[in-house]
Parts: C-alpha cells; structure tokens; sequence
C-alpha cells in the first residue's frame, strides 16, 4: 500500500531573476513497511523533499499525497491534523519541546488531537517502551537525558498512535556512532512492522538500512536504486 | 477542547518556570501598573471619606452640627450630604436679611432635654500669635469649654493629659511638636500676652495636622454648634431649625437624605462613565505597549519550539493557545501579586497617608468589586499583551524555523502605509472628537495615535538605521542590528513610548493643573522673591516716621539674613480723597485706575447680544474659539495701589526681563512709558490706555477719564492684578503719588529664608516694636508641594519603568545577536566590543522610545486639555484653562537620563566575554 506518494513535484523560491529551483519534477513513492533513503550534496534538495511530504512546505507544481490525500486540497486545519494522526518527524538535532517531558513529548500529537492526558500518557509510555526507554526516563525533561534517548523519544513521537509515515532528517547527525546505530535498527524495525519512512541522509552506511536509495542532485531524482554494499558508488556515477 | 487548553497551560507554566527571569519581567511590566492602579483605588477607599465617614468623623457621636445661613429668616435646605448644605430662602422673594437669634431660641427648636456646645467643623477657631522656640508663629485657638462631654463625643480625643481647667489649654499634637511644649508646659501667646499651662494633647480626626489650642480662655470662634437631643435627630428637627435661618448637618439625613436638590448637582453619570472608560482604556492599551514585547520577543524565541509543535501536528491555533495561555498566565499572577501588595502597602501606609492628607482614615477598604474587576483587567490586559504575539506565533515559517533562519525580512510598505494613515485619522478623530465634544473619538484618537507610532517604528528603526554608515563599528552594527531586527527592536522601541507617552501626557496635566492652581495667587513677583513692607494705620504726610521703621526693621533682618541688600519700590496709588464720613468721596477725587484694551481688541463676549439663555451660550461659544478672550475673573477691577521704579534691579524682578529688553523697559519708564502684562491691551501705536474713575458729584458711578502712554509688553504671569508697573513720570501723568500708607523693599541675601529663619525674624520685628507701623517679612511662594510630589512620582515611576524596559529589551535583543558575537569574537574582535554594542543598542532603543512616546504625550495632553478646557468654559470669562507648560524635568528624564542611566547600566551589566554556541536542545 502507498503511504506517499509524489508526482511531478516542483519547488521554486523567489521569482524571476532571484526565483531559485528547490526542487524539479520529482516522482517518488513510498510503501508501506519501507524505508526510502534520500542522498545527495548539501543544497541538493534533500530537507525540501522531505518538508513536503510532511506537509511542512507546499510544491509550487506537482502533488504530495499521503495515505490517498491530496494536501494541497486541505486547509492549515486539516493538513496540521493530518500531521498529527499520520505523519512523524525525525530531525537531527532531537527536537524535543523543552518544557515537556519526555512521556509529554511523545504523547504530543495524542494530546494535540484532544485525547485525554491519562490517556495519552498511557499510550506515550508503550511507544517509549517500544523504543527501548526505560519508564523512569518518562517523567524527565528532554536536557536532563542523554542525546541517543532524546532521539528515541522523537521517533517514539513520530510513530505514535496510527502514523504510519517517519521523515527522519539526519537522525543519527547528532549521536555518536554507536548510539546512531541503535537509532536506526529502531527506525528500520519500524518500518519492517509497516510503516513507511523516508530517511535524509549524507552517510552511505546508513543508507544501507533503507530499502531504496534516491538521489538528488540540484533538485532533481538523478537515480533511484536498491543500496548497494559500496553505495559511494552510486555518487560518482551520479557525477 | 480542555485537554488542548491544559497542553497550553503545561507548556506555558513550564515556560515560566524554566525562564524565571524572563518571567518575572513579564509579570512585573503588566503587574506594576496595575500595582499602581490597585494601590490608587484602595488608598482613594481607605482615605477618601463618603459623606456619611465624613460627617461620622467631623460630628462623631453628636446628632448634628447647625449654624446659620440665614439669621432669623427661615429657609429651605435643599442639599444634606455635605458641611455646606445648599439653602435658600423660603418663600417667594425671600430676603437673605433677618434679626439676631439667641442661642435660647435655638435650644427652643430642638426637642426638649437637647443641648448643644459651641463648635466648628470647618477649622478650629482663629488664629493667634505665640512664641515658637525659633521665634512668633502662629496657631489656631478655640474658646471651647471642653468640661462639657459633647467634645469627646464630638470626636475630641485626649493623647496625653486631661480636659483643661481654669486658664489651662490643650493642645494639638501638631502644635506640640511645632512648639516643642507637652502636658504641663506653658506656651506664651503674643498679641495678649499671657502664659497658659497646657493640661493635655489632643486630636481631632479630620484636623491631625492643623496646630490648635482649645481652652475657655481663648475666644470662642465657633461657626455652629453640636446638637445633642434625647431620641434620634429626624428630619422634622431640622426643618424645625431651617425655620431659624440655620442649616443642618447630621449623619442619618446625610446618610439618607429627606429631600432632593431641585436640580441635579452632580456630574452626570453617562459622563463619568466615559471619562472611566477613557482612563480604563488608555491604562490597558499603556500596559499592552509595556508588557506585549516581553510576550513578542519571547516568541521569537521560542519560534523553533513552535515550529516543532506544527511539524508534530499542532495547528496554529494550539500555537496561539499556548502563547496566550502564557498571557493568561502572567495576567493572573500580575493580578494576585498587584491587588495582594497593593492592599497590603496600603495598610502599611496609612499612618503616613493619614499624615499627608491631615485626616484619619476609615480604616483599610479595599473594594472587592474593584479588587475583582482588577484582576479580570490584570488578565484581560496579560491576554491582550500576547495577542499579537501569539498571532505571530501561529503565522511562523515552520520550515525555516525548523532550520534556525531567521526568514528574508521585505522592507514592505504596508504597515509604515497603515501608521501613518492611522496616525493622520487618529489626529483628525482627536480634533472631530475636541469640535463635536466625543469622548470615544477623543479615546480613539489617544491610542489609534500611539498604535500608529507603533505600526511606524519598524520604518523609522530602518531610516535610522541607514545614519549609521560612518558610524564606528559598535554604533555602526547597533544601528544596522535595530534595523534588522526590527521584530524585536520595534516592540522594544514601542513600550518604552508607551510608558513615556503616559507619563508625557500625566506630567504635562499635573503641570498645567498646578499653574491653574497657582493662577488664583495673581504673581507679582519672582518666585522665591524676598521683600519687606512697612504699613501705616493711615496716611501720613511725613515719611520720616516710615524711614525710621525701615531702619529698625532693616537692623533686625540683618541679624538674620546675611549679605542683605534692599532696594525700595515705590507704590503709587490714588491721592487721598480726604475724610468720606458721610459716605462719599469728594467730587472729582482720582478713585481708582485701570488698564484698558482697545476697542478692537476686546473680546467677542462683550460686544455681542446677551439677552437670554440661548444668546449668552452663543457669546460663550463665540468666546471659545477668540483669541481676544483670555480673561480671567482676575482680569478686571480697578485698583489703587501698583508698583513702580526706574532701577533696573527692581524693574528685571517684576518683569523678569534682560539685557537690552530690560534697558529698553527701564528707558521706557524713566520716559514716561509703563510696562503692561495684558498682550491686548497694547495698541498698534505701542500705547496702553488707562481708565481713570473720579467721583462724580451725583455719587452714582463716577466720571471716567482714558490717558494714553506709552507702553511695553512683558511676562504676562507677572505685575499681579494692575497689571501695569509704573515709572514716576507716568504715574505723575496719571496723578498718581507715592503711598502714604505702605513700603515696599525688595531684599537679596546669601542666607536661605526657611520657616525658622522666617519665624525669628517676626519674634525680631515684635521685640523691636514698630510703634504706629507694622512690619512684615515675606517669601513669595506660589509652589504646591503636593503637586511637586506628584510630579516627582510620575518621573521616578517613569523613568524607572522606562529603564526597566530598555534594559530588559536590550538584553533580549543581544541575546538574539549571540551569532553574531560568536562571528565577532572569531575574527579576533575584543571583548568590549560586545559592552559596547550592548551600550549603542540601549541607546538607538530608548531615544527612539522616548522621543516617540514624547510626541505621542504631547498630542495626548493636547486632546486631554481640550477636553478639560471644554468643561471650563461654560460661563465667560472663562475658568482658568490647562494651558501648556512643558515639564522639562520630566524630558530630561525620558530623553537623557533614562538613555544615559540605560546605556552606563549596558556598559556595566553586559558581559564581555563573548559566547560561544550552547547545545540546542
């Protein structure tokens, strides 16, 4: 089942002399239980790609569709509560709001929606669980745990309740390399349980946990292909 | 809905926990004024008396205080709330003359078994002369019999000691101390000598300031008497005395008044509505400016946060949520902390207060409705400070945000658009609203003005910003920084104005409120001014006698006054028009003398048709809008004595002129010429016409005689009710000659003229002796030194706030700028660098503040003057108006000491050592 989907995509900042080309023409699509990673240089497109599938930016051509829903169609209402039933964010530097809890941060978009606090408290423990956080982490705010067991509140927030779609941008850019390990087995059982997940990243290794790799250069899908034990060479035939 | 509302308020009240300070700031820039406003309404509560507190406290347990309006003819009291009752005489063509009434006669009236003491609720008794440690001075005295209880009951309250007996007194506390005397001294009164042993110190409540001795042996000066009846004092015991001529005063009929005054005499309701309305508004949109970029700038902090918030699905109403639930947040403590402190300061001070407005107090009230209402404001305001903050909050680019940019700011046009036209409709609705008499117009035009200001500072921060090309690097980057970041530099900018506008608008009202007060003392000299003058009982023809008191006196105040110099005026008046033993003066003696305008330019009032009710508004309506009528009631009448003198010394005190003006006056007076007060009454020849009155031998009226001489135009606030100053060949012009009843001396000296100084001089004139004359040494002071106080609160409190604010905003923007300190500090730049980037933005910030706020008081007054004015021009002449008289003191504060203070305290306070970048977390 496609849980994303984007068809002739195109994002354009500024206009006429100044009007700067984010993203071109870009076809790409996600299943449900697999893990797209996105590669390619700095300013290749790679964050635009990601913000608007989220929802976050809007294409100036072209359509983002998730889970069947066109979100150009949907007002700032309906496309925020889209976010918060269908879609979950990853971002490198954690991301946590400060004056949450750890459990409060996961259960965020439980609460934004109107679900009770017990409730989601509830709900935001099992996906910590899930994640590997012990329940003593729950009741502390996100500076007084270490930066592997913010990232895993995020994914836990990312993938709580019925979201099935993970954009993760640089996940591991923050962790040591052990702990960016650990993240990433997390996220790719995460998506070997269904759900689908787009994966920004600079670091071929990581790559190698997505099921597909594409490439972007200047804003444009230069190559899309299975990762590749050596996926560096992917790049230099992309050059 | 609630679960939403309680993620808000988690988030909000986490916020404030996590930046206590930032917090703090917030709750205190929406809580000190309404601290303000909270302390104001329960002092006003607590020592503002009703009528009833009032006549409670002036009468005490009496039944009632009566006295005469109208001896011996009956009248009808139409008004019981207040110590002066309005009445009237009963009956068609009543007359305000009768016979004497004895005091038999008034215990006849009140029901039998009453009695009643000789008493005055106005003051205590009349003023005597007695020896003070420094000196003479002078205190009240009261013949009472205090042996008989209906003092006590009165309200008279024995500190120390006991009821006098015999030629023993009592005496105030105030009087104590001011004579330095307790129970069983003795004080020496002057003017009868005699000694008298103080038994006791007492108290009046509504008289704790005044000094007062009360003892059989003084005269009685009462004005009334207390009424004491058996049963309760009812209304027929009072129209029983209105039959007498007297006037009642009494507590059940002030607290439920038997009949009403046949026209309304209280402001109307509507009215004062609307001037609460105004006062309520302006506070909240002042408290709004103040507190609102606290909230806007906190945001902009928070931006990635909210961003994050969105990217997890939060829409921007859960953003806005959450700003305002910080708003409400802060309302609310601001309200308990304001309304709590506020009650309790109050308390703490009304020993002091009670002190200062010379009565007790009712004890604490601290009206709950008002309490209640204020904390509904407090949170109305807090919500209202976040609003656009919160707005703003909810419209954030989430994917720059989300990657730490600060998005491309346009140099768009619409919102300078918008404030400048606000402002322009703002000044056109103040003037619609001041023509067409609109309170709500008036109150638009107030904020819609400061709004505008508000919607223009991001244009003008740009401009200024473009100054500061050849500017060193500190100043230079604070400029281009306050330009950059005009989000969070306007805020800034915005409520420093709004604490200066207000503050502007109060100083430049208490100002003109004091010069309106001082008006009613007509100035003839400098202030501060020292002079001495010599009376006679009648005329004299020999002046030796006048010289010889002069010296005498002129040896006693060298005694006091160092380095004295005296220099003589001369005071023309009137030649004697002989003995008037039958009633009239002598044909054609000079009776009185008096400047005159010219036809053209008296005022429209006159000249016009006022017969009716209908043509007299039409008059007074024409008079609003003439220049010509700035009368006062003290600009007429004729009178007899008025200073004069060719020495420059004395011609530069009255008229406060100098250099070649001065030369110019003084020419002009020993040619003959006169200087005038009054604008108008010079004409276009740089003449002044001076009316003479004689008698006439009908001895109705009098015969009139116009001279013309030559004149100059000098400070109008000076030359007291003549209006003129004389040289001696005009005055011989005018046939005037020098008094044979009065000197006058000017005195200069090195030594300060204080109270004590002041008081040994008079006990030097009375141990001198002056025989046949009288001397006295007086200081012209037309200061109010309530108004003074007043005036030096607003510049503290706004000075201070202001402070607050710009420091606070200062700090807040640096922090901001850390990137860029970071840049600075690899590029090698030093330490002070960051010191004085800190300093210049301190600057840029509150000099735009407060010369914004400066402009936006100033067109407030304006309004607030015209609307204060409109009040006092039903009757022609007019009242004495607000006029405009610009508290420099209060200028220097917002716009140099406020800066100055801000930027030494950014030099100070501002950390040199440049940060490096923390972990985001």
């Amino acid at each position: 089942m496609t849980v994303l989907q984007m068809q002739g995509v195109n994002r354009v900042h500024g206009e006429g002399d100044n009007a700067v080309h984010a993203l071109v023409n870009a076809d790409l699509s996600v299943e449900a239980g697999e893990l797209v990673a996105i590669m390619g240089p700095s300013g290749s497109g790679k964050s635009t790609l990601l913000n608007l599938a989220g929802g976050l930016d809007a294409p100036t051509g072209g359509d983002v569709i998730v889970e069947g829903t066109v979100l150009a169609t949907l007002s700032k209402k309906r496309l925020a509560a889209l976010r918060r039933r269908h879609i979950g964010y990853v971002f490198q530097d954690y991301n946590l709001v400060p004056s949450l809890t750890i459990a409060e941060n996961a259960a965020l978009p439980l609460e934004l929606d109107g679900m009770s606090v017990a409730k989601a408290r509830r709900i935001a423990l099992a996906s910590l669980e899930e994640v590997g956080l012990d329940a003593k982490l729950a009741d502390r705010f996100p500076d007084e745990v270490s930066g592997g067991q913010a990232q895993r509140t995020a994914i836990a927030r990312a993938l709580i309740g019925e979201r099935r779609l993970v954009l993760a941008d640089e996940p591991t850019g923050a962790l040591d390399s052990a702990t960016g390990e650990d993240v990433l087995k997390l996220l790719r059982r995460r998506c070997d349980e269904g759900a689908a997940g787009l994966l920004v990243t600079h670091d071929a290794r990581h790559a190698g946990w997505a099921d597909r790799v594409v490439f972007l250069r200047d804003g444009r899908i230069v190559d899309s292909s299975a990762p590749l034990d050596e996926p560096e060479s992917l790049l230099e035939r992309a050059e | 809905m609630f679960s939403r509302l309680r993620l808000a308020f988690r988030i909000a009240r986490r916020e404030a926990l996590r930046y206590k300070g930032r917090s703090a700031l917030s709750i205190a820039l929406l809580g000190i004024p309404l601290l303000g406003v909270s302390l104001a309404a329960t002092a006003y509560d607590t020592m503002v008396l009703s009528d009833v507190e009032t006549t409670e406290q002036r009468i005490g347990e009496a039944d009632a205080f009566v006295r005469f309006d109208n001896e011996g003819v009956p009248i009808v009291q139409h008004t019981w709330h207040d110590r002066w009752p309005w009445t009237e005489p009963a009956g068609p063509g009543g007359e305000w003359q009768g016979e004497e009434v004895p005091e038999s006669e008034v215990l006849a009236a009140l029901p039998s078994g009453s009695t009643i003491a000789p008493y005055s609720v106005d003051g205590v008794g009349s003023g005597i002369r007695v020896e003070t440690p420094d000196g003479i001075g002078g205190i009240q005295a009261a013949g009472y019999d205090l042996s008989d209880p209906m003092y006590e009951s009165a309200g008279l309250e024995y500190l120390e000691g006991e009821a006098p007996r015999g030629e023993q007194i009592v005496i105030s506390k105030a009087a104590a101390d001011h004579l330095d005397v307790g129970v069983g001294d003795t004080i020496t009164t002057v003017d009868d000598p005699a000694e008298y042993e103080v038994s006791g110190i007492v108290e009046l409540p509504w008289a704790l300031n005044e000094r007062y001795a009360v003892g059989a042996v003084f005269e009685q000066g009462a004005g009334g008497w207390l009424v004491d009846t058996p049963e309760t004092f009812t209304y027929e015991d009072a129209l029983a005395l209105n039959e007498l001529g007297m006037s009642v005063w009494s507590t059940p009929l002030a607290a439920d008044p038997p009949s009403e005054p046949p026209v309304n005499i209280s402001m109307g309701d509507s009215f004062a509505m609307m001037i609460y309305g105004l006062i309520v508004t302006v506070i909240v949109v002042e408290v709004v400016l103040l507190a609102g970029p606290a909230f806007a700038i906190s945001a902009r902090r928070r931006s990635r946060e909210f961003a994050l918030m969105s990217a997890a699905g939060a829409a921007p109403h859960h953003v806005r949520n959450t700003v305002l639930a910080g708003g409400l947040l802060f309302g609310v403590i601001a309200a308990v902390i304001a309304v709590t402190v506020g009650i309790l300061a109050v308390w703490a001070a009304i020993p002091l207060m009670e002190g200062l407005f010379g009565h007790r107090s009712s004890g604490l009230q601290v009206m709950p409705v008002m309490q209640a209402s204020m904390a509904g404001f407090a949170i109305a305001t807090g919500l209202l400070s976040a609003l656009a903050a919160a707005i703003s909050a909810s419209r954030i680019n989430v994917v720059a945000a989300l990657a730490g940019r600060t998005p491309q700011r346009r140099t768009g046009k619409r919102w300078p658009i918008i404030g400048l036209v606000t402002v322009a409709g703002s000044m056109a609705a103040g003037f619609t609203g001041v023509t067409l008499w609109s309170m709500p117009l008036m109150a638009a035009a107030v904020i819609g003005l400061q709004l505008g200001l508000v919607a223009c500072t991001p244009m003008l921060v740009s401009l200024v910003a473009k100054l500061g090309r050849r500017l060193p690097l500190a100043p230079r980057m604070a400029l281009r920084e306050a330009g950059r970041n005009r989000g969070s530099t306007s805020p800034a900018i915005a409520a420093i104005m709004g604490v200066v506008a207000a503050g502007v608008a109060m100083s430049l009202t208490v100002t003109a409120d004091n010069l309106r007060h001082q008006a009613n003392n007509v100035h003839e000299l400098p202030q501060g001014a020292l002079s001495l003058r010599i009376g006679s009982p009648e005329s004299v023809e020999d002046t030796t006698d006048f010289d010889q008191a002069y010296e005498k006196a002129a040896q006693s105040l060298s005694r006091h006054l160092d380095d004295l110099e005296t220099r003589p005026v001369t005071v023309f008046s009137s030649p004697s028009c002989g003995d008037w033993t039958d009633g009239a003066p002598p044909e054609g003696c000079l009776l009185s003398y008096e400047l005159v305008r010219p036809e053209e330019h008296r005022c429209s009032y006159w000249s016009m048709d006022r017969e009716g009710e209908e043509a007299e508004a039409a008059a007074v309506e024409a008079a609003r809008g003439d220049p010509r009528c700035d009368e006062t009631p003290h600009t007429f009448g004729a009178y007899s004595d008025t200073p004069g003198s060719t020495d420059p010394v004395v011609t530069a005190a009255y008229s406060e002129l100098d250099g070649g003006a001065l030369d110019e006056a003084v020419a002009l007076l020993e040619s003959g010429g006169i200087l005038i007060s009054d604008e108008w009454a010079l004409t276009e020849e740089g003449t002044a016409l001076i009316r003479l009155n004689y008698a006439t031998e009908e001895q109705e009226g009098s015969r009139q005689e116009t001279r013309e001489l030559p004149a100059m135009v000098v400070d109008e606030g000076l030359l007291g009710f003549n209006q003129m100053f004389l040289g001696p060949a005009a005055a011989a012009e005018l046939g005037l000659e020098e008094s044979q009843l009065s000197r006058l001396y000017l005195l200069e000296s090195s030594t300060e003229a204080t109270g004590a100084v002041q008081e040994a001089i008079a006990a030097e004139f009375e141990q001198a002796g002056g025989g046949d004359y009288w001397v006295s040494f007086e200081v012209t002071d037309y200061t109010n030194p309530f108004s003074f106080y007043v005036m030096l609160v607003i510049a503290i409190l706004c000075g201070v706030i202001a402070l607050g604010a710009t420091a606070v905003s200062t700090g807040l923007i640096i922090a901001e700028s850390k990137g860029d300190m970071t840049t600075l500090g690899a590029v090698g730049a030093e330490p002070k660098v960051r010191k004085r980037f800190a300093m210049w933005q301190t600057v840029v910030i509150a000099w735009l503040g407060a010369g914004l706020g400066t402009v936006a008081g100033l067109v407030g007054y304006a309004l607030i003057r015209e609307a204060m004015n409109r009040n006092l021009k039903h009757v022609y002449p007019f009242k004495v108006l607000y006029g405009w008289e610009l508290p420099w003191v209060n200028f220097g504060v917002s716009l140099l000491a406020v800066p100055l203070i801000a930027a030494i305290g950014a030099l100070v306070f501002t950390r040199g050592r440049l940060p490096s970048e923390r972990r985001v977390t």
